[in-house]
């Protein structure tokens, strides 16, 4: 799975919104959603825009950003497991964050 | 006592005298380290084997903490003291699969954090030969997993290594079974099962709503919550988004902009 899938379906899962869901909030059809989630299409940039949008996500995390390439991780897993689905959702943190940062949105 | 041992202990009891704990047992650790560190942590859904992560970014110097929701409530008290290990440590791991020599000092860390020696030592009858019953009340007072209070009763020298290798098995819901607290554990079961949203994030999101430039759909997915719970909740107690209008800029106090457009004429003229 590429990195934009991961993050679309990360903040889908946190919005708790179905494929159909995002599609009827997006206006893109059902068919070209499943197609770009499978990865079988790449999204194109107004699609990106409309799905962050419905989602609540910035358009940097969908697309790949300086804050997702700087990161770095320490972990508690046992059996190596996956830890992608936590990191996908730290990750969204870290993105709205800097966002807050850019807006010049004060630390509560 | 191996210097992993060593450094953990040391740096546990650092943290407890900084933050003046004592040698008390720790309540709510989200609020705790959210607290003493500053830092952000949240509760997720996550692959049952997934316990705990942390993220930095080091160019602004901001962590995030993220432990995984469970109903083994001692389990997850003890990710969350791991996890504040790594931050105390400054630990940075690139194989995020693979224990290393940080992942056994963070899990001493822990133990040391969670059930401090000389907290434990006072609370135990001198000479005292532990039995179950005693394990039972230190599992319950600490919060911590059968295992792990075997072994800081090991090291004050109430139990000795055999009895341990027989304890580490018991589960806490068997000894809140047999010694009348299961209801006690329940609720700590419920409240570990339960998602938590980073609180500072949320807040700020939330005045980031307030000002105009977060939707309350971002605010919503933050939450793991519907977006019409968010609106709502915001109406209710008098947070509605403020309208960023282009009416409210005057056009001299926009920005200059040099916009060089040599490249077109040129272009033009070439190609």
């Amino acid at each position: 799975m590429n990195n934009m899938i991961a993050a679309i379906e990360s903040a889908r899962m946190a919005a708790g919104l179905s494929q159909r869901a995002l599609a009827d909030r997006t206006g893109i059809s059902q068919a070209t959603l499943s197609r770009i989630l499978s990865g079988e299409r790449a999204a194109k940039m107004p699609e990106v825009i409309l799905i962050s949008d419905a989602l609540g996500c910035t358009v940097s995390q969908l697309t790949g950003s300086a804050v997702a390439d700087r990161v770095t991780c320490a972990a508690r897993s046992v059996n190596g497991a996956d830890m992608d689905a936590m990191r996908q959702r730290l990750l969204h943190f870290m993105e709205i964050d800097a966002y807050l940062d850019d807006h010049a949105i004060p630390a509560a | 006592m191996s210097s992993a041992e060593q450094q953990a202990k040391a740096a546990a009891e650092q943290f407890r005298e900084k933050h003046q704990l004592g040698v008390q047992p720790l309540g709510d650790l989200v609020a705790l380290i959210e607290q003493t560190t500053g830092h952000d942590v949240a509760v997720l859904d996550a692959m049952p084997d997934a316990h705990g992560l942390t993220m930095r970014d080091p160019a602004r110097g901001r962590v995030f903490i993220g432990v995984a929701r469970t109903p083994h409530p001692m389990r997850q008290r003890s990710t969350l003291a791991h996890e504040l290990a790594h931050v105390v440590f400054d630990d940075q791991i690139e194989d995020l699969a693979v224990r290393g020599w940080e992942e056994t000092r963070a899990d001493a860390f822990a133990r040391h954090l969670l059930i401090p020696l000389g907290g434990l030592e006072a609370v135990l009858d001198d000479g005292d030969h532990a039995n179950e019953g005693v394990l039972s009340a230190v599992v319950q007072r600490y919060l911590v997993s059968p295992a792990m209070a075997a072994i800081a009763l090991r090291d004050v020298g109430a139990i000795s290594q055999a009895t341990v290798d027989v304890w580490r098995s018991l589960s806490t819901r068997h000894l809140a079974t047999r010694f009348g607290w299961s209801d006690f554990y329940a609720t700590l079961q419920e409240d570990s099962n339960r998602l938590r949203a980073p609180q500072a994030l949320v807040s700020r999101a939330v005045a980031g709503y307030a000002a105009g430039v977060l939707s309350a759909q971002a605010v919503a997915t933050l939450r793991g919550v519907p977006v019409d719970t968010v609106v709502a909740e915001l109406a209710e107690i008098g947070i509605i988004p403020q309208s960023v209008d282009a009416e409210d800029f005057e056009i001299d106090e926009l920005p200059q902009i040099d916009l060089d457009l040599s490249d077109l004429e040129e272009g033009g003229a070439s190609s």
